[in-house]
C-alpha cells in the first residue's frame, strides 16, 4: 500500500497537468468545478509543505490560503506551473503569519523516532521495506521537520514535491544555490538520523536533541 | 515531482558526493523511502474544500458587483481625446476646472467659458501665477513703492489700482473699436526697438532681462512687461504670435521672426490683448506661463517709475 502511496505523484492526486491547465483556465473564468479540480490537486502539496513549516497547524495555513488563493484567481495569470508555485509561496507566507502571530517557529515537532522500527541486523533491504512499512506519510513528513527549517522547506519543496531550484528558490526567496546547499545539508542530515537509528541502541531523538 | 528523487542514488547524488560524509547504500535507500513516504496523499479535507469553493464562490459575485457599481474617472487618455490636445496640455485644462482657474485655460486656448466670459477685464499680469525671484538687494522696498498692492511679482502681479482701472479703460476702448483677434491690438502699440528684437535670445525668457537690466537700464525698462503704460508696451499681437506660434489663426503684423523673451516679458499684460486672442493655442514649449515673465523685474521697474 505504502508503495502505491509512493508512486503517486504530487500535483497529480487528483488531475494530471494537463487536466490541471485546463482546470486553472476554466476556473479563471469562475468555474468553480474546475476551482475544485484545483484544490485537490494543490492541497496535499500545500499541507505537506506547511506541516513542516508549522506542524500541527497546517491545516489552518492550508485553508487561509486557499481563501486568498479563491480571491485572487480571477486576477491571476499564468499556467499550471505558476499557480503551484504562487500557492506554495501563498502557503509560505500565511505560514509565517502564523507562526509571527505565534511568537516563534515551532519549536518542537513531534518526531515519532519512537514509532520508527527497530533496525534489525541484516540486509538493507529489509530494514528499508521495514521503514517504508511503519512509516506513514505524516510521521515521514514529521521526520523532515526535525531539520533546520531552511533545510526543511529545501527538502520538502525540492525533493519530495518534486519542484526544481529555480521554482524552489522562487517560493523560498533565495538563490538557487543556497537551495541547493541547503537540500544537499538537509539530505545529509536525514542520512545521519536513518544511520543513528541504525545502530544499535540508537533513537532518531538522539539528533534532534 | 521526478520519481527519480526518491531514488537512493538521486539522493547521494543531491547530497553531495563527498567521501568524508557519504551516506550509504542502505541509508540512501532508506531516506528514499521516507521521503516517498512523505509523498503520499494527505490533506483530504471535504470540509475545507467547501469553504473553499464557498469563498471563490463569495469573490466571484462580489467581483461582479463591484464591475458593475465602479463608475471609473475619465482616465487621462479620455482627456486628451477629447480635447484632442497633448496630455501635458490635458492635464493643464483639468487642473484649471478642478481648480478653477484660467490660468490653464488661456494657456491651451480651449475655451471652456462663453466667449464674452473667458477674458474679463483683467489687470495686467494677473494671469500669471509663478512666484516671482527674490529682489535684489538693490530694490526698494516694497511698501515704500505702494502700499496695499500685492509686492512685486506676486500671484496677481497688478500694477497699482489705478493703472489697471486705466489698463482696463484703454482695453476697452481697443475691444470697442476693433475687430476680433490678437492682431488688432497690434496695430495700437508701438513697435518695439528693432534691434533688440534682432538681437535677443528667443529661448532667454526667465532670467534674461535681470541679466540686461544689470547691463543697460534703460533698455531693461524698455523691454520689462507689465508697465502701466500701454504705449509703452511693443506689439501685443507680436508677443501673442510668439506664445502661440505659427498655427494661431489670427493674423499679426508682420516683426521679426526673432522675438527676444525679453520682449516677450514686455508685451505680457493680459489687458493689453484684445479679446480673441487668448483663445489662440500656445506654443509648445509653454512659453507663456512659464514664469519667466512675470519676475521681480516688472514691478520693480514699474514701481521704480
Amino acid at each position: 500500500m505504502q508503495q502505491e502511496e509512493a508512486a503517486v505523484q504530487p500535483g497529480q492526486e487528483a488531475a494530471g497537468p494537463r487536466d490541471l491547465s485546463t482546470a486553472l483556465r476554466d476556473a479563471v473564468r469562475g468555474d468553480e468545478e474546475s476551482f475544485r479540480v484545483l484544490y485537490r490537486a494543490l492541497t496535499p502539496e500545500l499541507t505537506r509543505y506547511a506541516r513542516v513549516v508549522v506542524g500541527d497547524d497546517a491545516e489552518d495555513v492550508v485553508s487561509e490560503t486557499w481563501l486568498q488563493l479563491a480571491r485572487d484567481l480571477p486576477r491571476f495569470r499564468g499556467d499550471a506551473g505558476r499557480f503551484r508555485t504562487f500557492a506554495l509561496v501563498v502557503a509560505r507566507n500565511r505560514a509565517r503569519d502564523l507562526l509571527r502571530r505565534k511568537g516563534a517557529r515551532v519549536k518542537e515537532v513531534a518526531v515519532p523516532a519512537e514509532q520508527f522500527p527497530e533496525p534489525r541486523s541484516g540486509g538493507g533491504v529489509d530494514a528499508a521495506e521495514e521503514v517504508l512499512e511503519a512509516l506513514s506519510t505524516e510521521r515521514a513528513i514529521a521526520f523532515i521537520a526535525t531539520l533546520p527549517p531552511a533545510q526543511a522547506e529545501a527538502v520538502m519543496l525540492r525533493i519530495v514535491l518534486g519542484m526544481d531550484t529555480a521554482d524552489t528558490s522562487a517560493v523560498l526567496g533565495r538563490r538557487q544555490g543556497a537551495v541547493r546547499m541547503a537540500v544537499s545539508r538537509g539530505l545529509r542530515q536525514l542520512a545521519r538520523t536513518l544511520e543513528q537509528r541504525q545502530r544499535p541502541g540508537g533513537t532518531g531523538r538522539d539528533v534532534q536533541e | 515531482m521526478d520519481a527519480e528523487n526518491f531514488d537512493g542514488a538521486a539522493l547521494r547524488r543531491l547530497a553531495g558526493d563527498d567521501p568524508a560524509d557519504r551516506m550509504s547504500d542502505r541509508t540512501a535507500g532508506e531516506l528514499a523511502q521516507v521521503l516517498a513516504a512523505a509523498a503520499g496523499p494527505c490533506g483530504a479535507d471535504p470540509e475545507g474544500e467547501e469553504q473553499a469553493v464557498a469563498m471563490f464562490h463569495a469573490a466571484r459575485v462580489k467581483g461582479a458587483t463591484r464591475r458593475r457599481r465602479a463608475r471609473p474617472v475619465p482616465p487621462l487618455r479620455w482627456w486628451v481625446r477629447r480635447l484632442g490636445a497633448a496630455p501635458s496640455t490635458a492635464v493643464a485644462v483639468v487642473a484649471s476646472v478642478v481648480l478653477g482657474s484660467g490660468i490653464a485655460l488661456a494657456g491651451v486656448g480651449v475655451p471652456l467659458l462663453p466667449p464674452d466670459q473667458e477674458h474679463p477685464p483683467q489687470q495686467p499680469g494677473s494671469v500669471r501665477s509663478t512666484p516671482a525671484p527674490p529682489p535684489s538687494p538693490t530694490d526698494p522696498p516694497s511698501d515704500t513703492r505702494r502700499s496695499g498692492e500685492p509686492p512685486p511679482g506676486s500671484a496677481t502681479g497688478s500694477p497699482s489700482s489705478s493703472d489697471g482701472e486705466r489698463r482696463a479703460r484703454e482695453e476697452a476702448a481697443v475691444e470697442d473699436g476693433g475687430p476680433e483677434g490678437g492682431g488688432t491690438g497690434a496695430t495700437d502699440v508701438p513697435q518695439p526697438p528693432p534691434r533688440e528684437a534682432a538681437t535677443q535670445d528667443p529661448t532667454h525668457q526667465e532670467g534674461g532681462s535681470r541679466d540686461h537690466e544689470d547691463q543697460d537700464e534703460n533698455q531693461d525698462e524698455n523691454r520689462t512687461g507689465g508697465s502701466p503704460d500701454t504705449s509703452e508696451l511693443p506689439r501685443p499681437g507680436s508677443s501673442t504670435r510668439d506664445r502661440t506660434g505659427d498655427r494661431d489663426e489670427v493674423q499679426y503684423p508682420e516683426r521679426s521672426a526673432d522675438t527676444s523673451g525679453d520682449d516677450e516679458q514686455a508685451a505680457d499684460s493680459t489687458a493689453a490683448y484684445p479679446q480673441g486672442a487668448r483663445t489662440t493655442a500656445p506654443d509648445d514649449d509653454g512659453g507663456w506661463d512659464d514664469g519667466g515673465w512675470d519676475d521681480g523685474g516688472t514691478g520693480r521697474h514699474r514701481d521704480r517709475r
